[in-house]
């Protein structure tokens, strides 16, 4: 039986989790399920793994996709809130990637500002029905008060450093 | 008739577009436009499933392909009329940049 050990990052950027991912493979710890309190790893031989996530936002054919990217070499190990999880091996000197060009990584990035924008309406009514609503305990008003205003500084910060991001690979 | 400025409206195609609607003249599923792309063009333009699968859609969507048939979650596509136009405008658009880039060698 190989061991499974449970592992969790949590990074701002996605291509700092596909790197973290590699250097976790490099030290025989390869990823076999993505979860959102822990990731599962599967201890064995190093390997020279490469991960790439992709951002899905909404979506018909996710079979063809997910078959797409098998018939191109890559494995997918999970979805994590619409994140898909893909590894390949690295072949002599050369990187794979299921991404060839910056327009279409600057589509993946604005996928997920989308979605991150299309939960503030969600936020903002849940927030003023509750601040409004008198009946409940003062304590409990702040407490939702401030998980909801931490939960909106977070999607902010993202969102600032998608754009940056954007703005890098634009210029290329 | 499909007027010209309803061509003209999605030139100039990126490199990767390029090889992509030029290998639909006949039909091809992802994976096999995958493997012909980075042939004919000697491995210059690779393109990743991402990219690729994006691309599709997207020409799909705007009318410049269109799916012929679907096998084991493979969905082959080819040019439409309108993706022909588009391809013939870009040819010659490459023929006049050619010739400008050979001028301007020549006069070195």
């Amino acid at each position: 039986m190989s061991e499974i050990v449970k592992k969790q990052r949590w990074f701002w950027h996605d291509e700092d989790e596909e790197n973290w991912l590699q250097e976790q493979s490099q030290n025989g710890y390869h990823l076999v399920k993505p979860g959102f309190i822990s990731h599962d790893f599967e201890k064995g031989e190093p390997r020279n793994y490469v991960y790439r996530l992709d951002y899905l936002g909404s979506f018909k054919d996710k079979e063809g996709y997910l078959q797409m990217f098998a018939d191109a070499g890559w494995e997918h190990l999970g979805t994590l809130m619409e994140w898909q999880y893909f590894r390949n091996e690295a072949s002599a000197g050369e990187a794979p990637e299921i991404f060839t060009d910056s327009e279409s990584k600057i589509k993946k990035y604005r996928r997920q500002e989308m979605a991150m924008l299309g939960l503030l309406p969600i936020y903002l009514i849940v927030f003023f029905d509750f601040t409004v609503d008198s009946a409940i305990d003062f304590w409990m008003n702040v407490l939702i008060m401030a998980v909801f205003t931490i939960m909106l500084a977070i999607s902010g910060i993202f969102i600032y450093k998608i754009e940056k991001h954007i703005k890098k690979l634009k210029a290329l | 008739m499909i007027a010209p400025k309803e061509i003209e409206k999605y030139l100039p195609l990126s490199e990767s577009t390029i090889y992509i609607v030029m290998s639909l003249t006949v039909p091809r599923h992802g994976y096999a436009l995958m493997q012909h792309v980075k042939e004919i063009s000697k491995g210059t333009v690779k393109l990743g499933p991402g990219t690729l699968y994006g691309a599709l859609s997207t020409l799909e969507k705007v009318g410049i392909i269109r799916m012929v048939s679907e096998e084991n979650r493979r969905k082959s596509y080819v040019l439409t009329d309108k993706g022909e136009k588009v391809l013939a405008l870009q040819a010659e658009r490459i023929a006049v940049l050619n010739q400008n880039i050979q001028i301007a060698i020549d006069s070195q």
